[in-house]
């Protein structure tokens, strides 16, 4: 299987431009060349080939990643694609800016820089969704808590390996969908609006779709939606058909696929 | 061996709600086993070694992912914050930690996480193994999903009913779970996906799973 899938952590890494292993980095942690005892990763949580022994944690960065973060932070093995990664983290995201590692979608031999706002009605993730590129690939969209801080993602990430099941990762998390799924859940809520109009009842995208995650969903569920028995069967239906992660991914693209369905027409 | 039984077991909630991973039963039943042993001083501190109890074939424990129907949903937002204090009495080697400048900044500072909670009256799972022993390990299960510190979950009681038909693989020609990729479960609507066929189901591996849009 292709370094993508075993090892993600290493094609990212050499995309951003790793070429050999750094040894000057710590008097307390010292050089492993070849992992051949077979440790795990303590960041990425996978047997990578070459990197850092690193017992006293004395090379994690902790303002470039979050510590609770890491997948196995009881081994000693600190991985050389992780390392590169973290630290030049600090310089490309929140020094320059630059969307590097955030909004990407990583192939084998190179990355491309995607746009994936959710107001956009020019959302990358739907044409993504539509005709997808040939597997395996890595969907990274960047999750910004504050106007500075962005997570640091890529020992997090997981390929997509089958064109039908796309796995979105958005920040430390991954949301795993069913393409064709996702489609239909979109299709499915412009008709459920239309017939929301139908009952002229108001109802905010927020209410199925909850994009927002914060305590404004109350606000948008109002009481006559709550005391409304013909809305709550659709409500609930749409709910129990749509799991969350479907719902969040059809989200980021829905004004992309209503602007694309107004051309169609 | 002979003693495994198809089982259903419903979870009712006190409180109505909580936020739950879709994850099959076997790691809340693997935890739980763990537990256990650590309580009787028997356990080496392998996390991935076999559950004697539970049915497997092909890889994976014969147990379901749960099912449930959402009557409404909410959001829940914690704000965890760095308590300065409690560390320092903890009195850890502070030998190579970092100096802590300000407790209220960068990686210390205040930080949200948005959770979308499900309301449901009971949450259902099936399992294939030893019905007794089942029984005694859930005797200790009191919350379901996360955030067991601040109620979310409270367990009401369980109910274990013993079936004829194995529920915990495929239920009405649909997975209950996700499946090994081999052509024995190979199907149209089944995709490949790489998540791990056993507990702790949170580890970065290779394994290749099928998995449709009811099992996700």
């Amino acid at each position: 299987m292709s370094d993508l899938i075993n090892q993600p952590q290493k094609v990212i890494a050499k995309l951003f431009g790793y070429s050999e292993l750094d040894t000057n980095v710590s008097i307390n942690a010292s050089v492993v060349y070849e992992n051949k005892d077979n440790l795990h990763c303590k960041c990425c949580g996978r047997i990578q080939d070459i990197g850092y022994l690193d017992p006293q944690n004395v090379l994690i960065n902790i303002s470039a990643n979050n510590i609770y973060s890491f997948l196995n932070l009881t081994s000693q093995f600190f991985c050389v694609y992780c390392y590169y990664i973290q630290k030049n983290y600090q310089l490309r995201y929140q020094k320059i800016k630059s969307t590097d590692i955030g909004d990407i979608v990583v192939f084998e031999n190179h990355y491309e820089k995607k746009e994936f706002k959710t107001d956009s009605i020019k959302n990358d993730l739907y044409f993504i969704f539509k005709t997808p590129p040939k597997p395996p690939f890595i969907i990274m969209l960047k999750e910004q808590i504050t106007a500075t801080a962005i997570v640091n993602m890529a020992h997090r990430v997981k390929p997509t390996i089958d064109k039908n099941v796309i796995v979105v990762n958005y920040g430390l998390t991954q949301h795993i969908v069913d393409r064709k799924h996702t489609l239909q859940c979109l299709k499915d809520f412009v008709r459920i609006k239309t017939a929301f109009q139908k009952l002229e009842l108001k109802v905010s995208d927020e209410v199925l779709f909850n994009r927002t995650k914060s305590t404004k969903y109350d606000f948008w569920f109002t009481p006559s939606l709550r005391a409304n028995e013909k809305f709550l069967k659709i409500y609930r239906n749409f709910l129990n058909i749509y799991n969350e992660s479907t719902r969040f991914v059809a989200k980021i693209m829905l004004q992309t696929y209503i602007e694309h369905n107004k051309k169609e027409k | 061996m002979d003693s495994f039984v198809p089982i259903m077991i419903t979870i009712h909630l006190e409180n109505g709600f909580c936020k739950l991973s879709n994850m099959p039963f076997d790691s809340i039943l693997a935890k739980l086993h763990f537990q256990q042993e650590m309580n009787n001083g028997t356990f080496d501190g392998d996390y991935y070694k076999q559950l004697p109890f539970l049915k497997m074939s092909d890889g994976i424990y014969h147990t379901s992912k749960p099912f449930y129907e959402i009557n409404h949903i909410s959001n829940e937002t914690i704000i965890k914050s760095f308590n300065l204090n409690l560390y320092l009495k903890l009195d850890g080697d502070m030998t190579y930690a970092q100096k802590i400048l300000n407790p209220n900044s960068n990686h210390l500072r205040q930080h949200k996480i948005e959770f979308e909670l499900i309301y449901t009256d009971k949450i259902t799972y099936y399992v294939h193994g030893d019905y007794k022993y089942i029984e005694s390990l859930l005797q200790n299960l009191n919350f379901i999903g996360k955030k067991a510190s601040i109620g979310w979950g409270k367990i009401f009681s369980i109910e274990m009913e013993e079936l004829k038909e194995d529920f915990s693989l495929v239920k009405d020609n649909i997975p209950s779970r996700h499946l090994p990729d081999i052509s024995k479960y190979k199907s149209k609507d089944l995709y490949k996906v790489n998540i791990p066929l056993t507990p702790p189901y949170w580890r970065a591996c290779n394994d290749i799973a099928l998995v449709s849009k009811d099992t996700l």
